[in-house]
C-alpha cells in the first residue's frame, strides 16, 4: 500500500466525522449585532517595512519629489493637491487616540532596527493572527504652524512572531522598528523632533488605538539601497531610479540551477501605493457591498495605511541583469487595491519588493520577499486619466436562464483580461465567472446558466471579475432574472 | 477549561440579511469541519469539540467584523489550529502527568470517531506544525492551495513545499515509497 493509498483511506475515513452536528450555536440572549460588510486588509501586498531608502543623496535633481538632504520643513502653501490629502491640523496629536494599553516590550528610546513586542488587549478585538497589523505611522510638522502630515505602513510579521494564549487577554505580536518612513513629503527620520512617530493598531472595526510616541536614540546608517522617482515628458509618466539594487542570491542560484522557474518568480516586483485609503467602491442596488463608513471612528483621515492596486498601471519589471537601469512607468488610470486609488488626490509611492529565500525542491519553489525601497512619484493634479471600466447588457431586462446575452464592457486597461461573473448580493464571494473574458472596449456574449437559478428582479448582478484577493470588482451592473416560461 | 455556555434562548431568525441569520448559518456549516479539524489535530473528541465551541464562540463576539471577511471559516480554521496549537501542549502535558498518577480522564460518555489507519495519523500529528495543517487542511479539508494559503497566512508556493515536504517526512516515517510525488492535493 503506498502513501497515496493510505492517504485516501484516510481521508475517506475522516470526512465520514463531524457531519451530523446538532449542537446549538452559542448566541447569548438578545443575538448579534448586525455585521457590516467591511472589507478589511486582505491584500498582502507590502510585505515587510522598507528595510533601506535613499535619504542624503546630492545628485538628486531638484524636480524629484524625494526630499533629500537633512529634513526640512515643508510649507503648507507648497503641497501638493494630493499632499494636502493627508493634513491634520494639530502635528503634536497622535495620530489615533493614545490608549496606555498598547504595550511595547521594551520600552523605549530605540535603536533603529530594533525588534520589539507590541501588546494589545483581545477585548479590543484586536487580532494579529488574522488580519490586524501594527502599523508605523508618522505625523510630520509641515510650516511653522500645527498642521502635520499623516502616514501609516503595516509593519509586517511572521504569524510565528504572533503570541496568543487565549487564556489570557492580551495578543502580542513582534515587529521590527525602522526609524525611516516614507511619507507624502519623502523619506523622513523618526528620531527628528519633528517627527512623530506612533504604533497604531485597529480592531478591524475603524477603532484605532496609539501607542505612546516612539522615541530614537543612536545613529542612522545610511541605506544601501536608494529610489529616486523623477517626472518624464508624458503627463501621469515617471522614472525610477534605483541605486544600489541587487538581487537576492538565493534567486540567482535558482535561476543558474533552474532557469525555467526564473519565468515564474521574478527577482523583483514593484507595486503603486498610496497613502490612507481612497474611495470605497461598488454599490449594488443601492446597498454598500464595500463600505465605506469610517464615521465614529473619531478620526478625520482614513487612516488603514497603504493601499497597493493595479488596473490602472501596467505590471512593471526590473530587469535581474541591470537592476538599476531606469524604469518609465505611466499611470493610466486609477488604480484598485482595496479601494479606488487616484494618485492625482492622494500621494502615491513606488515600492520595490525583493524575492529572498528562495527554496527549490524537485517540485516547487518557495520564496519570501522584502520591500527594499520605495519612493513618493510625482503626480499632477491635471494629468488625465482614464475613466474607470464600466459594463452595460444589450439585451432588454429581465432575463431568463438559458437566454445568451452580449455585454458590452468599456475602458478596461489593455494589459488586463479578465472575466464576467454571475454574483448573487447574498453571496457576493462566491460568483461563478464566464469564460467570456473581454478585452479592451469589447463585447461579449454568453448563455445564463445553472447560477441565475435563486436570482430575482434585484439580487443579481454581472461583475468584472476581481483583481485580486480583497479588492472590489471594477465594475458591476444589475441582472434582473424571470422564470422561465 | 473554559468551555462556552451554551445558548440560552434559541438565536431569533428573521428575514434580514446579516445578523443571527448569517452567524446561524455559518455556525451549522462550521462547526462539524471545525470539530473535525481539530479531532484531526488532537485526537481527542471531546477536547476537539471544546476547540470548536471555542472558536465559534469567538466568531460569534467579533462577528460584525468576521462576517466582512472573504472566508470567515477559514478564520475559523486559523483560530482552531492556532488554539489546538497553544493549548493541546498544555493538555498533552496534563494528560502524561495524569498517567503518571494513575489516573484517567473523565469520560462523557462521548463515542470517539474511527479516523482509521493509526500508525498515519500519528505519523501526521508528529509533523511540524505548518506542515501538519498544510496536509490537514489540503489533503483532509479538500481546500484549494490559496485557500490554505490564506488560512495559515503565506505564500501558495509555501504551501506547496510544506506540502511536499510533509509527504517526504509521512513515506520516511511509515516506510513507504512515496510513489506520487506530484501535488496531489495541492491544486
Amino acid at each position: 500500500m503506498t502513501l497515496d493509498d493510505r492517504l485516501r483511506a484516510a481521508r475517506t475515513s475522516y470526512r465520514l466525522i463531524g457531519v451530523d452536528e446538532t449542537t446549538r450555536p452559542a448566541v447569548p440572549p438578545g443575538g448579534a449585532r448586525s455585521p457590516r460588510r467591511v472589507v478589511l486588509l486582505l491584500a498582502a501586498v507590502v510585505v515587510v517595512v522598507v528595510a533601506g531608502f535613499v535619504l542624503w543623496n546630492d545628485s538628486s535633481p531638484e524636480d524629484t519629489v524625494q526630499v533629500v538632504g537633512p529634513p526640512e520643513l515643508p510649507r503648507v502653501e507648497d503641497l501638493t493637491e494630493a499632499q494636502r490629502a493627508h493634513l491634520v491640523d494639530d502635528a503634536s496629536q497622535a495620530p489615533a487616540p493614545v490608549n496606555p494599553d498598547i504595550q511595547l516590550d521594551p520600552a523605549g528610546p530605540y535603536a533603529d532596527g530594533q525588534r520589539i513586542a507590541v501588546t494589545a488587549p483581545t477585548s479590543m478585538y484586536v487580532d494579529f493572527v488574522n488580519g490586524s497589523r501594527p502599523q508605523l505611522c508618522s505625523v510630520v510638522r509641515v510650516g511653522t504652524g500645527t498642521a502635520g502630515l499623516v502616514s501609516c505602513d503595516p509593519l509586517d510579521h511572521d504569524p510565528s512572531d504572533v503570541s496568543h494564549d487565549v487564556t489570557e487577554p492580551f495578543v502580542s505580536v513582534r515587529v521590527r522598528l525602522d526609524r525611516r518612513v516614507l511619507t507624502p513629503v519623502g523619506e523622513r527620520d523618526c528620531g527628528d523632533d519633528e517627527v512623530r512617530c506612533y504604533l497604531v493598531v485597529d480592531d478591524g472595526g475603524g477603532s484605532f488605538h496609539a501607542s505612546e510616541r516612539l522615541h530614537f536614540v543612536g545613529d542612522l546608517a545610511a541605506p544601501e539601497i536608494a529610489l529616486r522617482a523623477e517626472p518624464a515628458a508624458e503627463a501621469g509618466s515617471f522614472v525610477l531610479r534605483p541605486e544600489g539594487l541587487t538581487v537576492d542570491p538565493s534567486w540567482l542560484a535558482m535561476r543558474a540551477e533552474h532557469p525555467e522557474r526564473a519565468d515564474g518568480l521574478a527577482a523583483f516586483w514593484v507595486s503603486i501605493c498610496s497613502f490612507g485609503l481612497g474611495e470605497r467602491a461598488t454599490a449594488f442596488n443601492g446597498e454598500a457591498l464595500w463600505e465605506a463608513d469610517y464615521s465614529g471612528q473619531g478620526w478625520s483621515q482614513p487612516l488603514l495605511g497603504s493601499d497597493c492596486g493595479g488596473l490602472g498601471v501596467a505590471p512593471i519589471t526590473i530587469d535581474p541583469d541591470a537592476p538599476d537601469a531606469p524604469i518609465e512607468v505611466t499611470i493610466t488610470g486609477e488604480l484598485l487595491g482595496r479601494t479606488w486609488i487616484d494618485c492625482r488626490k492622494r500621494t502615491c509611492f513606488a515600492q520595490i519588493t525583493r524575492t529572498t529565500d528562495v527554496d527549490v525542491d524537485p517540485e516547487f519553489t518557495g520564496s519570501s520577499g522584502e520591500v527594499v525601497a520605495a519612493a513618493v512619484i510625482p503626480m499632477d493634479a491635471a494629468t488625465p486619466l482614464a475613466p474607470r471600466p464600466s459594463m452595460r447588457i444589450l439585451e432588454l431586462s429581465p432575463h431568463r436562464q438559458g437566454d445568451h446575452i452580449t455585454v458590452e464592457v468599456r475602458d478596461l486597461p489593455d494589459h488586463i483580461q479578465t472575466s464576467i461573473g454571475v454574483c448573487h448580493v447574498d453571496q457576493p464571494f462566491n460568483c461563478l465567472y464566464s469564460g467570456a473574458r473581454p478585452n479592451g472596449s469589447d463585447r461579449v456574449t454568453f448563455t445564463l446558466h445553472d447560477r441565475v437559478q435563486g436570482c430575482g428582479l434585484d439580487d443579481c448582478y454581472l461583475q468584472l471579475g476581481n483583481l485580486g484577493k480583497g479588492s472590489p470588482p471594477p465594475a458591476t451592473v444589475a441582472l434582473p432574472i424571470v422564470a422561465s416560461g | 477549561m473554559p468551555v462556552p455556555q451554551p445558548a440560552l434562548a434559541e438565536p431569533e431568525l428573521t428575514e434580514a440579511k446579516g445578523g443571527d441569520v448569517d452567524y446561524e448559518a455559518f455556525y451549522r456549516s462550521g462547526v462539524g469541519p471545525l470539530r473535525r479539524l481539530a479531532f484531526a489535530r488532537t485526537g481527542d473528541w471531546a477536547f476537539a469539540e471544546d476547540l470548536a465551541q471555542d472558536a465559534l464562540a469567538d466568531a460569534f463576539r467579533q462577528w460584525e467584523r468576521i462576517s466582512a471577511y472573504e472566508d470567515p471559516l477559514g478564520w475559523a480554521r486559523r483560530a482552531v489550529l492556532n488554539r489546538s496549537a497553544s493549548r493541546w501542549r498544555r493538555i498533552a502535558s496534563e494528560t502524561r502527568a495524569m498517567a503518571r498518577l494513575g489516573a484517567r480522564g473523565g469520560d462523557d460518555g462521548a463515542v470517539e470517531p474511527d479516523l482509521g489507519d493509526p500508525e498515519l495519523w500519528v505519523a501526521i500529528r508528529s509533523l511540524p506544525r505548518r506542515q501538519q495543517e498544510v496536509v490537514l487542511l489540503l489533503w483532509f479539508e479538500d481546500l484549494s492551495v490559496d485557500e490554505v494559503a490564506h488560512v495559515i497566512g503565506c505564500g501558495g508556493e509555501t504551501v506547496r513545499t510544506h506540502w511536499r515536504r510533509a509527504r517526504t517526512r509521512l513515506a520516511e516515517a511509515l516506510g513507504e515509497i512515496d510513489d506520487d510525488i506530484a501535488d496531489g492535493g495541492a491544486r
